[in-house]
């Protein structure tokens, strides 16, 4: 079992509640700073649990995606960042 | 083989159940974004290959039986079924010494077919996002303003708490503060705020408002 920081699991939580997001969609959600959900999303694309894929258009480039072990492994719970 | 009104009805109804289902799964998949999502293409290619694979199970079963309307109503049903089944699961079942069991991944490689259709029709949705977040760094050249504007929204969203108030503004002012970001990032990071405490009316309106009063101070 792949241990995961508390930071790559608010990120693996964030994609599962809003479905696939880009860096600063992610930071906004969860309220993190756009360098750390950097290193996170990079961090979990390492260990298989996201991926992504390059945007036609738009202004940020890549939008990321829970694979499958991400959408396993995504905590379950009430955490809720999204207050609306 | 000359295709009587029944036949011609058959296929209609199960081309018609297929595409329910379809639009009822894509319903649930995208809940917040539907007509947008209807929009794309991807959808639409998704919704086909769901009529596709209900028109062949009635072909198989028309083999099998007569082709009428309970055999147009059970096709799509079972083609939809079958199609998100897994029945590798039976092989637990099975499974003694060598003998290997019955196993078919159907449900498996229709997934992995899907995938990526469905990331397709995600990246199409959030470029669409995108327009009114333009809109609104056009309206808005001044960064501060910006600001201004994604501080006004923390504060008022309704169901919003101090803690998370507070919790939010100093999102905020770290996104201010950085060192890292460049200006266009901040700027995008504001208006993805906007939109994400707001919503998308919110935006649309400020928008208005602000072609307004450009408008008016040009005249």
């Amino acid at each position: 079992m792949t241990e995961l920081s508390s930071l790559e699991r608010i990120v693996l939580k964030t994609l599962s509640q809003a479905g696939p997001l880009t860096p600063l969609e992610v930071a906004v959600r969860s309220l993190i700073h756009p360098d750390s959900i950097l290193d996170a999303l990079f961090s979990l694309m390492d260990k298989g649990f996201v991926y992504r894929r390059e945007r036609p258009k738009g202004i940020e480039r890549y939008l990321y995606f829970l694979s499958e072990k991400g959408a396993a492994a995504a905590p379950e719970g009430d955490y809720e960042l999204d207050g609306r | 083989m000359s295709w009587t009104v029944v036949d011609l009805a058959a296929l209609l109804l199960t081309g018609a159940i297929s595409a329910l289902l379809s639009i009822i799964e894509l319903r649930i998949s995208f809940p917040k974004s539907f007509t947008s999502t209807m929009r794309t293409g991807w959808a639409w290619l998704i919704l086909s290959a769901n009529v596709v694979i209900s028109l062949l199970m009635l072909f198989i079963l028309s083999l099998l039986f007569e082709l009428n309307a309970y055999t147009a109503v059970i096709s799509p049903l079972a083609a939809f079924i079958l199609s998100r089944t897994d029945l590798s699961i039976l092989r637990n079942f099975t499974h003694i010494g060598d003998i290997k069991g019955f196993t078919i991944g159907i449900g498996g490689a229709w997934f992995k077919a899907m995938k990526p259709l469905y990331d397709r029709v995600s990246l199409s949705l959030s470029v669409s996002r995108e327009k009114s977040l333009r809109a609104l760094l056009y309206r808005y050249p001044s960064t501060e303003e910006l600001l201004g504007e994604a501080r006004r929204c923390a504060s008022e969203v309704p169901s919003y708490t101090r803690s998370h108030i507070d919790e939010t503004l100093s999102f905020l002012n770290q996104i201010s503060a950085s060192d890292t970001l460049t200006e266009a990032a901040k700027r995008v990071a504001y208006a993805r705020f906007i939109l994400h405490t707001a919503g998308e009316d919110h935006i649309r309106r400020l928008i208005e408002r602000r072609g307004a009063a450009e408008r008016e101070g040009g005249e």
